[in-house]
């Protein structure tokens, strides 16, 4: 099977996915307690003809599958409906502007992790002396950081204290913004660096102990080639997956982060929209992070078939 | 009128005027928290010492220089909308009453001053007439008029625009018209003193009658903003994150014209950010400090923090299910609130800001009218002293000891009701009285206003309360009333003929309060509501800006033209 037969196949699946997905969110919401006129109305009786303005204008009156099928046709064309609690904006106008930091934050909080929880994994995976131990004993440590905990050390620390970065808030324009984010990337990141770094850890030490790597060795091929070739290269399937794995979940981890910073994304949106009730931010959120999460095991499902050639062969 | 207030991290709530807010503060939970252990560790060190005499004034030092930019916290997060139709919460109001005008105002003394309207004055018992200033610009450059007056106040009377003012005083007018370029009446169907009070809040807020109709439901809204005649202007306003208004330098009332050129509002309704943002100077001020963020901001050289006289307390309210339960005996509620040891409760859970509490009704303030008939009302009242041995006297007579436990609602995340709410319960198992605690989300604790079946499954609720403006008879016109938000369906026709004898003074004002104290009196000995503790106004500003009044009304009043440079 080709590489590219994969990525149809695996495309194809991702949409039966999200269709059903679609679905779930969909009527999930619908059968959620609370009532969106509750909200509109901010719980008092209205007159009736307040009710019926409010019924009408946002199709309350439809039954459910219309309404599902009215949602996913707009859905298609970019189209999220219309916030209730922001008095009838389209949702994808307020999206916007929080998608972009939002990404911004888990890109960051991504390389973050790649970069410092991958070398950790290495050098506590291939030195497993005194740096080895006192790598994995931070790692340790550092699972057991939360993120919202990490929130309040940082901004107390480097926010308040010393006053390097700011408390709150997203920013405007590229430095800003990455000066806004940086402590919050960081309060992402500090438990999924450790995570990944205790995976990358035992994934080498493991393959630093296989026989073929012992094979290697005894042949007198250079110390460089064998963990490059022979130790990195097979370990790289699990530190991938888990990687994977960690920035789909970042999405959603956002929230936490967003709302302990201050940070105007979608996380911290999706949160205030489900303790408003508001219903079509929800589903378009929801979405969204679905997406997310399927477009990034789409990327590691693909970039299994080029670790390992097997799999593309099965 | 009067309101009952919760605050639960951001959210807050009136009796009538229900406030639901962003939900930042409450889903930042865990890290509320974790702030919170570490604050209450340091305030323990910290000792706060005005307990017995808080210093309380509005007053702050005035502003002397003029300052480009200040950037203000909205503690309660991103309004709803800056319509006045459904301006009801602090959020909103925070904002609006710097960029739109209503006829009257109240000041940070609590009186209520002209404003659009020069003048008023009764012309019948049902019919109050206002003089419309002349000279007013709406920012386009629009003359102000009567026909904007009306059509303002009209908008808030059809039931389609489901305003928020309409319940239940926008209901209690006839009739708004133009009598003449410069005069409006309004007539209401009883004789009423409130309907001036009212006039100062949304209800009374002028906006362009051209641009509102233009505008159509998007007023008020980021895409719609606002057309009035305040001092500020409506810039922008970006989603989730910020308002901004500037200075309006066309503004009619000279003596009011702002120091600062641009005003941001930052929502943050997370109290641990807010607290953060303050000490680090990133945010210049807020009102509504959070009760947990008392001694660390008390004590920090990022600026000053003030406490200042508001119509805000804490009470404990049965609902009709304790009313009907052992709480039926007066006795027991007596007992119940001498078992209460307020003072402590005062420096543990409010560190200090917050005093005991005789009324919930007639406040320990000066009032604006009749003063010192309501001071001296207030001091006749019982004290509220912590007295077991009486308490458990008045429990054994009324044969009510151990028997079964009282649920008492309070609501979820808010660190100073949870301290509160186990005072309460040491008190009265100290005398007897079992009560167990059930913390309700703020979402369904808001529902208690509205739905008396969601309260009366408790038989009391732990509450923030307030009033609008300082004068009970709004709080009597809901508690003691026949209403949805008459907890315990409490009737006595001798509370509700006074009532209406008090809002048929005309500009008699000792007559008004005179009859409005035997109206309080009465109720507040038949013990309804259980007054605990009075919160004064918490306002915090960094050390470069000053001049915001400390004090309650700012929600009706443009605060931030007094605000500017500290020279420090």
């Amino acid at each position: 099977m080709s590489f590219i037969s994969i990525a149809v196949k695996r495309v194809a699946a991702i949409l039966t996915v999200l269709l059903v997905t679609s679905f779930l969110i969909f009527s999930a919401l619908y059968l959620a307690p609370g009532n969106p006129i509750t909200t509109l109305s901010g719980g008092r009786d209205l007159a009736p003809a307040a009710r019926a303005a409010l019924v009408q204008q946002y199709d309350l009156n439809q039954p459910f599958l219309e309404r599902y099928v009215h949602w996913l046709g707009g859905v298609t064309h970019g189209d999220f409906g219309t916030s209730i609690v922001a008095q009838g904006q389209p949702v994808g106008s307020l999206l916007t502007p929080r998608l972009g930091t939002t990404a911004l934050l888990v890109v960051m909080s991504a390389v973050l992790i790649l970069v410092v929880g991958t070398l950790a994994g290495i050098v506590a995976g291939l030195y497993r002396g005194k740096l080895g131990l006192s790598v994995t004993a931070l790692a340790a440590v550092g699972l057991a950081v939360p993120s919202f905990v990490a929130a309040v050390l940082l901004v107390s620390v480097f926010a308040v204290g010393l006053g390097w970065f700011p408390v709150f808030g997203s920013g405007s324009g590229f430095l800003d913004r990455i000066w806004h984010l940086t402590l919050p990337a960081i309060a992402l990141a500090i438990s999924n660096i450790a995570y990944l770094a205790r995976i990358s850890e035992t994934a080498i030490a493991h393959e630093a102990e296989a026989e073929h790597v012992a094979t290697a060795r005894s042949r007198g091929i250079p110390n460089r080639l064998v963990v490059r070739r022979h130790i990195l290269r097979n370990a790289a399937i699990p530190i991938s997956t888990t990687a994977g794995l960690i920035t789909a979940y970042l999405v959603v981890g956002a929230s936490v982060v967003e709302t302990a910073f201050g940070v105007n994304g979608i996380g911290s949106y999706l949160v205030q929209a489900v303790v408003r009730s508001d219903f079509a931010v929800v589903q378009a959120i929801s979405l969204i992070v679905v997406v997310a999460f399927l477009c990034i095991n789409l990327v590691v499902d693909l970039l299994y078939a080029r670790l390992d050639p097997r799999i593309g062969r099965e | 009128m009067t309101h009952i207030k919760a605050e639960v991290d951001g959210l807050r709530r009136r009796k009538i005027r229900r406030r639901l807010l962003a939900a930042g503060g409450r889903v930042g939970g865990i890290v509320i928290a974790v702030i919170f252990i570490v604050t209450s560790l340091t305030a323990c060190g910290s000792g706060t010492g005005g307990a017995a005499g808080l210093k309380i004034s509005s007053a702050t030092p005035p502003a002397t220089g003029d300052v480009k930019s200040v950037t203000w916290a909205d503690s309660h997060g991103e309004p709803i909308s800056l319509d006045p139709l459904k301006a009801y919460n602090y959020a909103e109001n925070t904002v609006l009453g710097n960029a739109c005008e209503a006829l009257l105002s109240i000041a940070p003394d609590f009186t209520l001053q002209p404003r659009l309207a020069s003048s008023y004055k009764r012309v019948l018992p049902t019919v109050w007439q206002y003089n419309i200033r002349k000279g007013v610009r709406f920012w386009d450059g629009a003359p102000l008029t009567a026909a904007d007056v009306v059509y303002s106040i009209q908008r808030h009377l059809d039931p389609a625009n489901a305003s928020y003012y309409l319940e239940p005083f926008g209901q209690q007018i006839a009739t708004v018209r133009a009598t003449s370029p410069n005069t409006v009446q309004i007539t209401t169907k009883r004789p009423s003193q409130i309907v001036n009070e009212m006039m100062a809040t949304g209800l009374g807020t002028v906006g362009e009658a051209k641009y509102i109709q233009a505008k159509g439901s998007s007023y008020g809204t980021p895409r719609g903003g606002l057309m009035c005649t305040g001092p500020f202007e409506f810039g922008k306003w970006v989603p989730g994150q910020s308002i901004t208004l500037n200075r309006n330098p066309n503004y009619w009332d000279k003596a009011m014209i702002p120091r600062i050129q641009q005003l941001e509002f930052r929502f943050i309704d997370d109290q641990s950010l807010l607290t953060n943002a303050l000490l680090s100077g990133e945010i210049d001020g807020t009102y509504e400090v959070p009760a947990s963020a008392v001694s660390q901001l008390r004590n920090s050289s990022a600026g000053h923090f003030y406490l200042g006289p508001a119509l805000n307390n804490v009470a404990l309210l049965p609902t009709l299910t304790g009313i009907r339960g052992p709480l039926k005996d007066i006795r027991v509620r007596q007992a119940l609130s001498l078992a209460i040891d307020r003072q402590g409760v005062a420096q543990t859970a409010y560190s200090g800001a917050a005093s005991p509490i005789r009324s919930t009704l007639i406040l320990p303030i000066r009032y604006p009218f009749a003063p010192k008939q309501f001071s001296d009302a207030y001091k006749s009242l019982p004290s509220p002293t912590q007295n077991l041995d009486k308490a458990k006297a008045l429990i054994q007579q009324a044969g009510a000891e151990n028997g079964q436990p009282l649920t008492m609602a309070i609501p979820a995340t808010d660190p100073a009701s949870t301290q509160t709410a186990n005072a309460v319960v040491s008190g009265a198992k100290q005398i007897g009285l079992r009560i167990q605690v059930k913390q309700v989300q703020p979402t369904d604790f808001d529902n208690f206003f509205f739905d008396p079946k969601a309260r009366n499954k408790f038989d009391l609720a732990l509450e923030n309360n307030f009033a609008d403006f300082a004068d009970p008879l709004e709080f009597i016109a809901y508690a003691g009333l026949p209403g949805v938000q008459n907890f315990t369906n409490y009737e006595n026709p001798k509370v509700t003929s006074l009532y209406y004898a008090a809002q048929n003074t005309g500009h008699d004002q000792q007559k008004r309060a005179a009859l409005t104290i035997q109206a309080v009196k009465i109720f507040q000995d038949s013990l309804q509501i259980i007054p605990v503790l009075y919160t004064p106004e918490r306002l915090f500003m960094g050390s470069g800006i000053t001049g915001a009044p400390a004090s309650f009304p700012y929600l009706y009043y443009p605060w931030a033209a007094k605000v500017g440079a500290s020279g420090k």
